[in-house]
């Protein structure tokens, strides 16, 4: 999907909708399955495999407590799905595009560079675990328990660092509030029908969690 | 020791790296301008990269020593001391070395860039390794330090370093020369006949003919570049 804002707003419309009824988020994993070509890429995200294993694990313990556990796991899994696709699918400058066309140049601005520099951190986040990870197996140390607390301490003093550095260097450009932007979009012509699915699928959760 | 290097070839994105060759004991230089392979030749290497195509053999190198062109991406301790530790070199003999004695306790990352480089490479060097693979390693290093480095790289024998360098002010004694052209690792052959043959020599050797230079590296063999 080329259009920002189709994609947040199918995303969104679909995140609800998983999260109201099982039978939407069935027809959101349907949804995706029709859109996205590259669909290897998704499962050989480890991150997304992670996220998925904590949502089946709490989702057992609910099953085994009080049931619901799977309807859990599916609503909860189509919108990890949604969420990795969104994070897969996302392009430098995207955020700031769109906030800046719903929220306008002040409101817009600030919110869009949040999420903007909300996004790349975790982009950097990938890349230095990447880094952590080669020079592990440099020293030998292959054991990740091991080192996982010094691992994880070292990305948080960089990431803090890294944030300070990002606002010294805003201040230092003389940012304080909004920005002028003019977001431009391009669609094709099949996006229409795709963002109107997910708005129909939305509809269709909200009129079966009114039926119950 | 050896590395045997039978048609590699990497894809990352549009860029490619192919190759063929045999990299044997001594000092090796793979030249090239900025962004032309040489990280991903180094990573292929250390083997934290598979080559899409070809074999990559390496016949009685056990221990590979790597440093990278951002050492910051290498420190995985918090402290000076313990990172030193982790590649398993004796701190106290470390910070001796890189004077950096009575700063164990220190955030690694709190270094500059020449002070870390400095650490790590004396690391490296301490430890000894049967592959060394050095990528922009005089890059944020001050004159002294350069020189230092080439003495100590001079001082190791049976054994592989590699020098994945664009820049050529600065080198120590060469064995062999590669260079990395659109995409393709290509042998140049040994010192000093490979000169003729590189498609960009540093300007000071430019201008000497064949017949000194051989005498100049007879003359400079096992002394400071």
């Amino acid at each position: 999907m080329k259009d920002a804002r189709l994609r947040f707003l199918s995303v969104v419309a679909l995140s609800i909708a998983s999260f109201m009824s099982v039978v939407a988020a069935m027809l959101t994993v349907g949804w995706w399955f029709i859109h996205e070509k590259q669909k290897r890429v998704i499962f050989r995200s480890i991150p997304f495999w992670i996220y998925l294993g904590i949502i089946g694990f709490f989702g057992l313990v609910i099953q085994v407590e009080s049931g619901g556990g799977l309807s859990y796991i599916l609503r909860l899994g189509a919108i990890a799905l949604l969420a990795a696709w969104t994070y897969r699918e996302f392009r430098s400058g995207e955020f700031l595009e769109v906030a800046v066309w719903i929220f306008g140049k002040k409101v817009g601005f600030e919110l869009g560079l949040v999420a903007e520099m909300s996004i790349q951190g975790l982009r950097v986040l990938e890349e230095d675990i990447e880094r952590i990870r080669m020079a592990l197996i440099l020293k030998g140390r292959r054991g990740w328990v091991r080192t996982l607390p010094t691992t994880l301490s070292l990305l948080l003093m960089v990431t803090l660092r890294r944030a300070d550095a990002q606002a010294s260097l805003l201040a230092l450009r003389g940012y304080q509030k909004g920005g002028e932007l003019c977001p431009e979009f391009s669609r094709q012509s099949r996006e229409l029908l795709s963002g109107s699915a997910a708005l129909a699928i939305f509809f269709l959760a909200l009129f079966l969690t009114l039926l119950v | 020791m050896k590395i045997l290097l039978e048609e590699i070839e990497v894809i990352r994105g549009s860029f490619s790296l192919r190759g063929s060759g045999n990299v044997f004991e001594g000092v090796h230089l793979i030249w090239g301008p900025v962004g032309c392979g040489k990280t991903t030749l180094a990573l292929l290497l250390a083997g934290l990269l598979v080559p899409g195509k070809g074999k990559l053999r390496k016949e009685g190198i056990s221990k590979i020593g790597f440093l990278t062109q951002f050492p910051e991406y290498q420190i995985t301790s918090r402290t000076i001391g313990e990172e030193v530790e982790s590649w398993g070199a004796d701190p106290a003999r470390v910070l001796k070395d890189s004077d950096l004695i009575g700063r164990e306790e220190e955030d690694p990352l709190r270094l500059s860039r020449g002070e870390l480089k400095r650490l790590l490479l004396i690391t490296l060097l301490m430890n000894n390794p049967d592959l060394l693979l050095l990528d922009e390693p005089f890059g944020g290093l001050d004159c002294r330090e350069r020189r230092r480095l080439i003495q100590k790289l001079t001082e190791r024998s049976s054994a592989i370093t590699i020098l994945f360098s664009h820049d050529h002010s600065i080198m120590p004694r060469i064995d062999y020369l590669w260079e990395i052209q659109q995409g393709m690792l290509l042998y140049r052959g040994g010192m000093p006949e490979a000169i003729s043959h590189w498609s960009c020599p540093p300007p000071y050797l430019r201008s000497i003919g064949q017949e000194s230079l051989s005498v100049h590296f007879s003359y400079n063999d096992g002394e400071e570049g």
